[in-house]
C-alpha cells in the first residue's frame, strides 16, 4: 500500500528532472557538436550533425590515462586522509574533553572561508619551503587541509546524533577511546561519510588551479588542466572543451552513485 | 595512551604511505616519457604562456628542437590562470625560461625579472635586426619603460590589427558590401535585421572587446586623441573623447549591436556563433584568420579558405577621420627569465620562434600575423585565404600607428568600466568620460 | 596520570594531525594575506609599507560596496530556496521510490559539472538574442521566455543566483538525506499512531529533528556564498559594469589583473572577517552547542 501512494511522486519528479537536465543535455549536445558541421536543433540544444569526433580529438591530443592515473593519485589519497582525519576530530569534538573547543573549532571553519584565487601564492610558498614543489604529495596535503572543516562539520553532527548511552556503557566497559571511535562511532558515520567522500572527490578532482601553478612536469598534470588548453582568448574549440570537461565529470557522477547507496540504513536500527 | 599511540602510528602510516604513493608516481612518471629533465638542468628551456594555442606550440617546437638542439617543455594554458601562474612564479624564482608577455603593464611589472633582449637579437640578426619588425610591436615592446630604459624585455612574436569581420555570404545575399561609414553601417543592419541571422554581433562582455572597439571608433572621431588624454595632456572629458563614447553609446541605443551584447562573451560564445553562420558582421581582428588553419583537425565550411569571411575596417564617423585608421599591437611578446638556466639557448629559441624555422611553423597554421615581415606561410588553401593575408600584412600592418593597449591596468579598467556603464545606461558619455578622469588622477 | 589529564592528551592526539595540517597550510595564507593587505605592492617586486590605506580606499570604493551588496543578496537568495527544494528532493528520494537512485543523480550531476561548462551553457540558454529561450520565445510567442537578465546591471545577480541555486540545489538535496538517516523511524510512527497526518508528522518532528543539518547547511551556505568565484568569472565577468563583483572576484581582478596584491589582500581580510563573524554570530543565535558541540 505505502509503496503503491509513494509513487505518486513521479508525477512531480519525472518533469522536474527533465526540466532540470535541459543544460546538461545541452552539455552533452555541445561536446557532440562536431566543428565542421556547427548547426543546432531543438532551439540550439542539440547538435543537428551530432558525431564523437572532439572526443576523439580530445583522446588523440592528449595522454588522457597518464593525467587520469595523476588525478586519482591526487583524490585518492585526499580523500582517505579527510575521511580519517575528520572523522578523529570529528570524535574529538563532539565526545572528548577538548580544551578550548569552541575556539578549536571556530579555527577549523577558517578553514572553509578560503577561496583557492586568495590563497593559491602562499600555499605556493609553503610547498616550495616544503620541498614539495613540483610534487603530487603537496596537492594532497593542501587539498586535505581545505577539506577537513567540511568533513569535520557533518561528521560531527551525525556523532552527535548517537545516543549517549551507547558511548557511556562502552565506557564502563572499559573500552580505550580508540576503540570506542573506531568500533562504534566510525562506522555508524558511514552516511556522513558519504557525503563527505563526495565533497572530498569533488574538491580535489575539480581545482585545476593549485596543479597548474605547483606541478612543474607535464606527466604529473592532473586531468583538470587539459580543458585549459581547449579555452581563451582567441581560442574557439569549445566542442573539444565540453568533450573534456564531460570526461572528467563521470568519475564524480559514478563516485556519487556508489556513495549514495549508503544513504539508506537508518542510524537508529544500527544502534539498536 | 594506548588511544593516543594507535591515532598517531595511524595518522604516520597514513602519510607515509601516501608519500610512498605519490612519490612514486614523482619517479614513475620520470623514467616513463624518458625525456623528463629537471629545471634548471641545461639542454632544456621551459616555457609557459597562453599563445599560440597548445596544439600550434607542438608543432613549433618540433621544428625548433630540430634546429637549435634544445629541449623544449611548453605549458600553454588560459589567460587568467597564466596570470595567476606568471605573478606567482616571478615572486618566488620559478618562472619559466621563456614567458608569454602582453605589453605594458605585464612586462612592466616583470622587468627585474627579465632579461634585456636588445644583446640576443643583435647576435641573432645583425644590427639593423630592428628593421624586420613591424613599428607598432616595436613600439610596444618599450611599452611603459621608465625614462632612460630603452631596453627590449620582450619581443613581439605575432601581431595584430583590431578590425571587423563579415560573412561574406549573408552580405551577398542581402546584396550589401561591408559598410564603410557609419550611415552604412546602419543602413546594413536594418537590411539585415530582416533575416535570421544577428546583423552586428557584438560580444562586449570582455573589457578587452569593449576597448578595443571603443578605440577603432575614438581613432575614427579624432585619431590620436586617447593617448594625449592617457598621458595626461588633455582631460578624458575633452569633447572629442565625450563624443566618441557617445558614438559607442549608439551601438547600442540605436539598436547595432544585438540584444543583450554586453552578456555575450568573445570566446566562445561569440565566435562560435560567428563561425556557425549565425552573424553578419563581429568586431575581432586579424587572429581571426587563424580559423582557416589547415592543420585543424576539421574546419567548419565558411573558414574554408576562408570562403565565408572578409576583414573590414570599422566605419568613419561623420565628421570624424575621413578615411578609417589602423589599431592594432602585440597579440604576444616572448621574455626570457632574468634566471633562465642557459640564456643563449633561451635564446636561440625565441628568436628561432620569432623569425626562424619555429615562425614559419607557426605562421603555416595562420596563427596571428608575425611580428616580422617576410615570413608568409608555405601553402594556402584558396585565393581568398592569400588576398586576406597579403592586405594584412602588407597594407594594414605597417600602417598600424594606434595601439590597441592602454599602458596602465587601471586606466584600461576605468575605461572598460565606463564603457559598460554607457552601454547599460547607467552613465552617459560625460560621466562615463568624468568616470575615467577620476581614475586617472587617484593614480597621480 | 589523572583520568581526566589522560583524556585531555588522547583528545589532542586524535586532534593533532588535523590542526598541524590546518596550521600551515589554512593559518600561513591568512597570514600572508593580512600583511600583505598593510602594503602597495605588485606581487613581485618589493612592497611599500603604507599602513592601513588600503582598508580606508576599500571603504570608500563603489564596487567593494557593490560586493558587500550582492553577498548580502546572494546569501539568502540561494540558501533558502535550495534548502527548501533539496529537503522536499531528499524526503521524495528517501522513501521506497523505484528509481529514486537515479533521481538522486540526476538532480546531483549539476554539482558536479564543471563551472566552465556551467557557465558557457547558461550563457547560451539565457542570451537574450540567439539564446535558446530566446528562441524558444519566437517559436511559442511566450514573450516572457525571453530574457535579458544577465545583460541588466539591476537584474543580472539575480540571474548568477538562479543559475547557482540549480547547480547547487542536489547538494542540499544530499545533504538532507544524510540528515534523514539520523532520525529515529519510531518517532515518526509513533506520530503517525497517534493521528498524526504525513504532513503534521514532517513538520512537527522531522524538521526540527534536522536541526543541525539546517544549521550546517546554513553556515556552509554563507561562506559558500562569500567565497563565490568561478561561476561569476564564466558566466558574466563580474559585469555587466561590475554589477555581479563579489568579494573574491573582485579580489583576484585586484591582485592579478590590476597588479594590487595589497588591495587585494584588503578584500581578502574583510572575506575572512566576514565569514568568522557570521560563523560567530551563528552561535549566538542557535546557542554555542551547534559550534562547539556541548549541546547534549
Amino acid at each position: 500500500m505505502k509503496r503503491d501512494r509513494s509513487q505518486w511522486w513521479h508525477l512531480v519528479l519525472a518533469p522536474l528532472a527533465v526540466l532540470w537536465m535541459v543544460p546538461v543535455i545541452m552539455v552533452l549536445g555541445q561536446s557532440l557538436r562536431p566543428v565542421s558541421q556547427p548547426g543546432t536543433i531543438l532551439f540550439g540544444i542539440l547538435p543537428a550533425a551530432p558525431n564523437l569526433s572532439n572526443y576523439a580529438l580530445v583522446f588523440e591530443q592528449n595522454p588522457i590515462l597518464t593525467h587520469l592515473r595523476n588525478s586519482l593519485l591526487i583524490t585518492v589519497p585526499s580523500v582517505l586522509l579527510v575521511v580519517m582525519l575528520g572523522s578523529m576530530t570529528a570524535f574529538a569534538l563532539a565526545r572528548m574533553r577538548v580544551p578550548f573547543k569552541a575556539v578549536v573549532f571556530g579555527f577549523i571553519v577558517l578553514g572553509l572561508v578560503l577561496p583557492m584565487s586568495g590563497i593559491v601564492v602562499a600555499v605556493f610558498q609553503i610547498l616550495q619551503t616544503m620541498g614539495l614543489y613540483n610534487s603530487l604529495v603537496g596537492i594532497v596535503l593542501s587539498y586535505s587541509a581545505l577539506g577537513l572543516p567540511f568533513a569535520v562539520i557533518i561528521v560531527r553532527t551525525t556523532y552527535l546524533a548517537v545516543p549517549h548511552e551507547t558511548f557511556e556503557a562502552a565506557r564502563v566497559d572499559g573500552a580505550s577511546w580508540w576503540q570506542i571511535f573506531w568500533r562504534i562511532y566510525f562506522p555508524l558515520g558511514r552516511p556522513a561519510l558519504a557525503v563527505v567522500v563526495i565533497w572530498q572527490t569533488m574538491l580535489s578532482w575539480n581545482d585545476f588551479l593549485l596543479p597548474l601553478v605547483v606541478l612543474e612536469s607535464t606527466n604529473l598534470v592532473p586531468l583538470t588542466l587539459v580543458p585549459l588548453s581547449y579555452r581563451g582568448v582567441f581560442l574557439s574549440q569549445p566542442g573539444a572543451l565540453f568533450a573534456i570537461l564531460v570526461l572528467i565529470s563521470v568519475p564524480v557522477v559514478l563516485t556519487f552513485v556508489v556513495c549514495q547507496r549508503y544513504l539508506v540504513n537508518g542510524l537508529a536500527g544500527a544502534v539498536k | 595512551m594506548r588511544a593516543q599511540s594507535i591515532a598517531v602510528a595511524t595518522t604516520l602510516v597514513g602519510l607515509v604511505t601516501l608519500s610512498a604513493c605519490a612519490g612514486q608516481s614523482n619517479t614513475g612518471g620520470d623514467g616513463e616519457s624518458g625525456t623528463e629533465v629537471a629545471e634548471g638542468d641545461s639542454g632544456t628551456v621551459s616555457f609557459r604562456s597562453w599563445s599560440p594555442i597548445e596544439q600550434t606550440t607542438m608543432q613549433m617546437i618540433e621544428a625548433t628542437e630540430a634546429s637549435t638542439g634544445a629541449e623544449i617543455d611548453a605549458t600553454i594554458f588560459n589567460y587568467p590562470e597564466y596570470i595567476v601562474d606568471l605573478q606567482t612564479r616571478a615572486g618566488s624564482g620559478t618562472l619559466a625560461d621563456v614567458v608569454g608577455l602582453q605589453p605594458g603593464a605585464l612586462t612592466q611589472q616583470y622587468r627585474e625579472n627579465l632579461m634585456p633582449l636588445q644583446d640576443c637579437a643583435e647576435q641573432t640578426w645583425g644590427a639593423d635586426w630592428q628593421d624586420q619588425f613591424y613599428p607598432i610591436g616595436l613600439d610596444q615592446a618599450r611599452m611603459g619603460n621608465p625614462d632612460g630604459d630603452d631596453n627590449f624585455y620582450a619581443l613581439p612574436l605575432l601581431t595584430q590589427t583590431v578590425n571587423l569581420w563579415a560573412n561574406s555570404e549573408i552580405l551577398d545575399e542581402a546584396g550589401l558590401e561591408p559598410p564603410q561609414t557609419w550611415d552604412e553601417l546602419t543602413a546594413a543592419v536594418d537590411t539585415l535585421g530582416e533575416g535570421s541571422a544577428v546583423p552586428f554581433l557584438l560580444p562586449a562582455q570582455d573589457s578587452w572587446l569593449r576597448n578595443v572597439v571603443f578605440l577603432q571608433i575614438a581613432n575614427n572621431v579624432s585619431p590620436g586623441t586617447v593617448y594625449e588624454a592617457e598621458s595626461g595632456e588633455i582631460p578624458w572629458t575633452d569633447p572629442r573623447i565625450v563624443e566618441a563614447i557617445g558614438w559607442w553609446e549608439r551601438l547600442f541605443t540605436d539598436g547595432i549591436a544585438q540584444e543583450g551584447a554586453i552578456s555575450l562573451d568573445a570566446y566562445p560564445s561569440g565566435a562560435n556563433q560567428f563561425e556557425a553562420g549565425e552573424a553578419a558582421m563581429i568586431p575581432l581582428g586579424a587572429w581571426w584568420i587563424q580559423q582557416s588553419d589547415p592543420s585543424r583537425e576539421s574546419i567548419p565550411p565558411l573558414a574554408e579558405g576562408m570562403a565565408g569571411f572578409e576583414p573590414f575596417l570599422f566605419p568613419t564617423i561623420p565628421g570624424g577621420a575621413t578615411e578609417p585608421q589602423f589599431v592594432g599591437g602585440i597579440d604576444v611578446a616572448l621574455g626570457i627569465s632574468a634566471n633562465a638556466s642557459d640564456p643563449d639557448l633561451a635564446c636561440a629559441v625565441l628568436t628561432d620562434w620569432i623569425a626562424g624555422d619555429g615562425a614559419q611553423v607557426l605562421i603555416n597554421t595562420f596563427n596571428d600575423i608575425p611580428a616580422v615581415t617576410g615570413v608568409s606561410p608555405q601553402e594556402f588553401t584558396s585565393e581568398k585565404q592569400e588576398e586576406i593575408w597579403g592586405l594584412f600584412v602588407d597594407e594594414w600592418l605597417p600602417q598600424v600607428e594606434y595601439s590597441r593597449y592602454f599602458e596602465d591596468p587601471d586606466i584600461d579598467k576605468a575605461v572598460a568600466d565606463a564603457l559598460a556603464a554607457v552601454a547599460t545606461g547607467e552613465a552617459t558619455p560625460e560621466e562615463a568620460a568624468q568616470s575615467i578622469q577620476d581614475a586617472q588622477d587617484a593614480r597621480r | 596520570m589523572s583520568i581526566a589529564a589522560r583524556d585531555r592528551l588522547a583528545s589532542v592526539a586524535f586532534l593533532l594531525p588535523t590542526l598541524g595540517l590546518f596550521g600551515v597550510f589554512v593559518v600561513y595564507p591568512i597570514v600572508f594575506n593580512v600583511q600583505a593587505s598593510f602594503l602597495d605592492w605588485n606581487g613581485v617586486t618589493e612592497g611599500t609599507t603604507v599602513g592601513l590605506s588600503n582598508y580606508s580606499t576599500l571603504w570608500q570604493d563603489p564596487i567593494f560596496r557593490t560586493t558587500l551588496r550582492n553577498s548580502a543578496l546572494w546569501i539568502p537568495l540561494t540558501i533558502l530556496p535550495q534548502a527548501a527544494i533539496g529537503f522536499l528532493l531528499a524526503l521524495a528520494l528517501n522513501g521506497p521510490l523505484r528509481g529514486r537512485s537515479i533521481y538522486r543523480a540526476l538532480f546531483f550531476i549539476p554539482a558536479v559539472l564543471s563551472p566552465v561548462v556551467i557557465g558557457i551553457v547558461w550563457q547560451r540558454i539565457l542570451d537574450p538574442s540567439t539564446g535558446v529561450l530566446a528562441q524558444a520565445s519566437r517559436e511559442t510567442g511566450l514573450g516572457w521566455l525571453q530574457t535579458g537578465v544577465l545583460a541588466d546591471p539591476q537584474t543580472a545577480i539575480f540571474g548568477v543566483i538562479a543559475v547557482n541555486i540549480w547547480t547547487w540545489t542536489g547538494f542540499s538535496m544530499l545533504f538532507y538525506l544524510a540528515g534523514l538517516q539520523l532520525i529515529d523511524k519510531n518517532l515518526l510512527e509513533a506520530a503517525t499512531i497517534d493521528g498524526a497526518n504525513p504532513w503534521q508528522a514532517t513538520w512537527r518532528i522531522t524538521l526540527p529533528l534536522l536541526r543541525n543539518t539546517h544549521l550546517s547547511l546554513l553556515m556552509l551556505g554563507v561562506i559558500g556564498a562569500l567565497k563565490t568565484f568561478e561561476l561569476i568569472y564564466v558566466l558574466t565577468q563580474a559585469g555587466p559594469n561590475n554589477a555581479t563583483q563579489m568579494l573574491p572576484t573582485y579580489a583576484f581582478e585586484q591582485a592579478f589583473r590590476l597588479q594590487s596584491v595589497g588591495y587585494a589582500g584588503a578584500i581578502s581580510v574583510v572575506l575572512v572577517v566576514l565569514a568568522v563573524g557570521t560563523s560567530l554570530g551563528m552561535t549566538r543565535v542557535f546557542g554555542s552547542g551547534f559550534l562547539s558541540g556541548a549541546d547534549r
